[in-house]
């Protein structure tokens, strides 16, 4: 749910921003799930649509949000921290394998033995 | 002669249909409907400012229904003078009984649709969803995939059919003068125009103040889409039984017509009593409940009024 308090001094656009960010984080809203369109959380909300745009504009910049055409709004894949935190050690492997002069192949096979070892699973 | 006494009789039972839903809309105890209806939504608490709300949408939605049957009967008079049906009891079922509940679905559809429900005053907070929701939010998946799976038997029937008539196992100019041929595409054609209906609802505005208001007004949208199913499977269900009649009533010994009315009228009315059953039953009206709030929190506590004291119970205040 977002809520939005006309009385508060946050503006709109920067409650409906925040709210977002922390039910991505929360993992109420999981990744992939679609977002109601800008003008259907506006008049949800009474706002004007650009208030709603502009959090949106912001979601989106800061990687929390995506526009996929016409299929809508969606909270990218990689807002899931725990996906996030997984894709930052394969970058990070990645990089020391090919420092190491490590082919993909044989580090795949590395990663691929390091999960059948006993102590990972 | 007789086509102008059924116009009339069908034009004076639209007048007391009238009369009596006027009396019903004036005298009924709509509290008492406001409670039976938050019972079965699983919705049992609530204070003054949704009790009317709620009850206001109640008899707009009602007296919707009411003017839809009655224009649904000024067609179908006006249907019956244009056909000159020959088998009165035949052309209820196919025509005037889709007729009269379109106009009926339409009606409490439209009343429903332009109908604001809560109104937040400029300085009161507003809640709304940060997720998108469907028609499956508001309807179990059986419920949902029986009016689509019971369109896609008439379709394979309706094949089936053409199959048949092309062996020459049935009498084929026998079978597409029969009611299948354009049952079936009827049929699709309201499935079609009923999803539109259901998307027009689902995007409707739902402002509210608090999650509470939200799920009220959830629970309206629910009955809404609940009504389009029952009719969608009404007529899908018509559809499919038109085409079985119309294979019966190609075969090279084929179904008395009378018989075939027998049919169509004994499996029209067994129709009409499951789809209710399977529409009204368990969580039938409570889903969404389930699905979009399972948590509510206090505010879903029951408040155990007993029958006495229903008309002047004073709502318990319990929102948040």
């Amino acid at each position: 749910m977002i809520v939005v308090d006309p009385r508060s001094a946050v503006p709109p656009f920067e409650q409906i921003r925040v709210q977002v960010v922390a039910q991505v984080r929360s993992g109420e809203l999981a990744p992939d799930a679609r977002l109601p369109t800008v003008r259907k959380l506006a008049s949800d909300l009474r706002l004007a649509p650009n208030t709603v745009a502009r959090a949106y504009r912001e979601l989106e910049q800061s990687g929390v949000i995506e526009t996929r055409g016409r299929h809508g709004t969606f909270v990218t894949p990689h807002a899931d921290p725990v996906r996030r935190q997984a894709q930052a050690a394969a970058e990070s492997f990645a990089r020391q394998a090919a420092a190491l002069n490590i082919g993909v192949d044989d580090a795949v096979r590395l990663i691929r033995a390091a999960f059948d070892a006993e102590p990972i699973r | 002669m007789v086509d102008n006494r059924v116009l009339l009789v069908a034009l004076a039972i639209g007048v007391g249909g009238v009369v009596i839903s006027l009396v019903v809309t004036l005298t009924r105890d709509w509290r008492r409907r406001f409670l039976l209806f938050a019972n079965r939504s699983d919705l049992r608490v609530s204070d003054e400012i949704i009790t009317t709300a709620v009850i206001r949408r109640l008899r707009r939605t009602d007296v919707g229904s009411a003017i839809g049957c009655l224009i649904g009967l000024l067609v179908s008079a006006a249907l019956i003078e244009i056909a000159h049906p020959v088998d009165t009891q035949f052309f209820l079922w196919v025509a005037i009984l889709p007729v009269l509940l379109l106009c009926q679905t339409a009606g409490a559809l439209a009343s429903s649709l332009t109908d604001e429900l809560f109104v937040p005053m400029a300085h009161s907070p507003r809640i709304a969803r940060s997720s998108t929701v469907s028609v499956r939010d508001y309807m179990s998946p059986a419920r949902f995939w029986l009016v689509p799976v019971l369109l896609f038997a008439a379709l394979m029937l309706l094949l089936a059919g053409f199959v048949l008539s092309g062996l020459g196992l049935i009498d084929s100019s026998r079978f597409l003068q029969g009611w299948a041929i354009w049952a079936v595409p009827t049929a699709a054609l309201f499935g079609v125009g009923g999803a539109i209906a259901a998307h027009v609802v689902i995007q409707r505005d739902q402002p509210a103040s608090d999650s509470l208001e939200l799920a009220w007004s959830d629970a309206l949208r629910a009955d809404v889409l609940r009504n389009l199913w029952v009719f969608e499977g009404i007529v899908v269900w018509l559809a499919l039984l038109l085409t079985g009649i119309s294979i019966l009533r190609a075969l090279h010994s084929p179904i008395e017509l009378s018989w075939a009315s027998l049919v169509l009228s004994l499996a029209g009315n067994f129709g009409i009593i499951v789809l209710g059953l399977v529409f009204n039953y368990g969580v039938g009206q409570s889903y969404f409940r389930y699905r979009l709030w399972p948590d509510l929190g206090d505010v879903g506590e029951i408040v155990e009024d007993s029958d006495e004291d229903v008309d002047d119970a004073d709502v318990e205040v319990h929102r948040p």
